[in-house]
């Protein structure tokens, strides 16, 4: 299926986007059919990333929902030539979830102004969803890559083991595995960047 | 001399040893080392992430929520359920024998590839991007839409004090001159006044701005040497007529303005 313009468009409507790349390359032409795809497909990622570091349910949907708003009306700003919708999405989730801890600890300095309380040091975990959004969207992008390359990062990354022992225990030649590890990562890599085409 | 190679800079990131050449270039080339600090990152963040966390599917209000404020017609964008066979991130491969060899073709050499990864850039651009969802997104558009005012450029959100007040504020010039913009909808009922004050971020120092009609707007001039550094804040609080020219302590809505 190719995403060539209008008349796609069209039919996009009937024909669900299957692919990743399809469902990316139709949102950044506006296709509402690709914005649900969208949020069928990442929906759970970018709530699971702002659930974990807000810690709160209720900030988390709102979150969730302005990441799916802001992407949609910004979505002029994403190139899915320069990198993934996934990469992106997250790194609107980042900002968000950033906005709402930052809105949080200002009603905190607010409730203190009116009601001159002290503050009690109530601070929630907050060092870490970047920490979050990244390990959400490592175990995202890993998924998307060929078999062999996951393996084979999979196994460098989660048990920590070196190139010469994965070469042993999979009995693949370890120029191969070297490859696979060399390959595999700078496709993750690239899956991980977020669109600096934003900016314009 | 010519960039390394990416393959080249990712065997340095795995350990592996490069050409010399190429250990001497990163040590001199600021691109080079910040595209290998990036594949460093990579990697850190994949170990970091050896407990898989949990995805969690968002509650149905979440996307009926978007298809109202976007206004989406259903057709097309009907309540997606979320995909239950979409790939499990928890999940390993079942045999570590069953590595396949791929041969794949050469990965990465698509020219741009002088990209940050998370860069301070990208989250920059985010905030641009989204700058008018600075504050809480939602009810801002929701204000916003509705009444364009006198000062260009777009507002942010002002957290509501009162929970049925939306407000947003912006500061800017109208013709040649600094005002403040602010819309609060939802203000309750009184039989006092509203009035608008900057503030400093300790809200202990504040400055009148000036009054807010019932309509909940107002554009007020903003003397030019009143330090906006200094006065980040904006205030709209219910005032008494009870002669006292002090913030009665009782606000409808606060937050810092957007500058334009």
């Amino acid at each position: 299926m190719s995403w060539g313009g209008p008349r796609v468009l069209a039919t996009s409507l009937y024909g669900v986007p299957t692919t990743d790349e399809d469902i990316a390359k139709g949102f950044a032409l506006g296709d509402e059919a690709c914005l649900a795809a969208a949020y069928r497909r990442w929906g759970s990622l970018v709530y699971s990333a702002a659930s974990r570091a807000l810690g709160d349910s209720e900030e988390a949907k709102d979150v969730a929902q302005q990441v799916f708003i802001g992407a949609w009306r910004g979505r002029a700003g994403f190139r899915p030539e320069r990198g993934t919708l996934p990469g992106w999405l997250m790194g609107i989730t980042r900002f968000k979830i950033a906005d709402a801890l930052d809105q949080r600890s200002r009603r905190r300095r607010d409730l203190e102004a009116v009601s001159a309380a002290k503050a009690e040091d109530t601070l929630v975990a907050e060092a870490t969803p970047n920490a979050i959004v990244d390990q959400l969207l490592v175990r995202e992008c890993l998924a998307d890559l060929s078999d062999a390359q996951r393996q084979v990062l999979e196994m460098t990354f989660f048990d920590d083991l070196t190139q010469m022992q994965i070469a042993e225990r999979t009995g693949l030649p370890l120029g191969t595995v070297k490859t696979h590890a060399r390959r595999g990562l700078i496709a993750l890599k690239r899956k991980m960047e977020e669109v600096d085409g934003a900016a314009q | 001399m010519p960039h390394s190679d990416l393959d080249e800079l990712a065997m340095l990131a795995l350990g592996d040893v490069p050409p010399p050449s190429v250990a001497a270039h990163v040590l001199d080339c600021t691109e080079c080392a910040a595209e290998l600090a990036d594949l460093r990152r990579v990697l850190d963040v994949g170990r970091s992430a050896a407990e898989p966390l949990e995805l969690v599917e968002p509650p149905p209000e979440v996307w009926s929520g978007i298809c109202a404020e976007l206004g989406l017609s259903s057709q097309g964008a009907d309540s997606p359920t979320l995909d239950e066979d979409s790939p499990a991130y928890g999940s390993r491969p079942s045999s570590q024998e069953d590595v396949s060899i791929v041969a794949d073709g050469k990965a990465g050499g698509d020219g741009s590839r002088r990209r940050r990864w998370r860069s301070a850039l990208a989250l920059a651009a985010a905030a641009a991007l989204l700058g008018a969802a600075a504050g809480s997104g939602l009810t801002w558009w929701a204000v916003d839409r509705q009444e364009p005012s006198t000062v260009a450029g777009t507002s942010r959100a002002l957290d509501p004090l009162l929970p049925s007040a939306l407000g947003s504020a912006r500061m800017g010039d109208a013709a040649g001159q600094r005002k403040l913009d602010v819309k609060v909808k939802g203000l309750p009922k009184t039989t006092g006044y509203f009035e608008v004050w900057l503030m400093d971020r300790s809200h202990k120092k504040l400055i009148s701005m000036g009054v807010l009609g019932s309509d909940g707007h107002a554009v007020l001039p903003v003397p030019d040497n009143v330090d906006l550094v200094e006065y980040p804040i904006v205030d709209v609080s219910v005032q008494e007529f009870n002669g006292s020219p002090e913030h009665s302590g009782n606000s409808v809505v606060r937050g810092a303005f957007a500058s334009t």
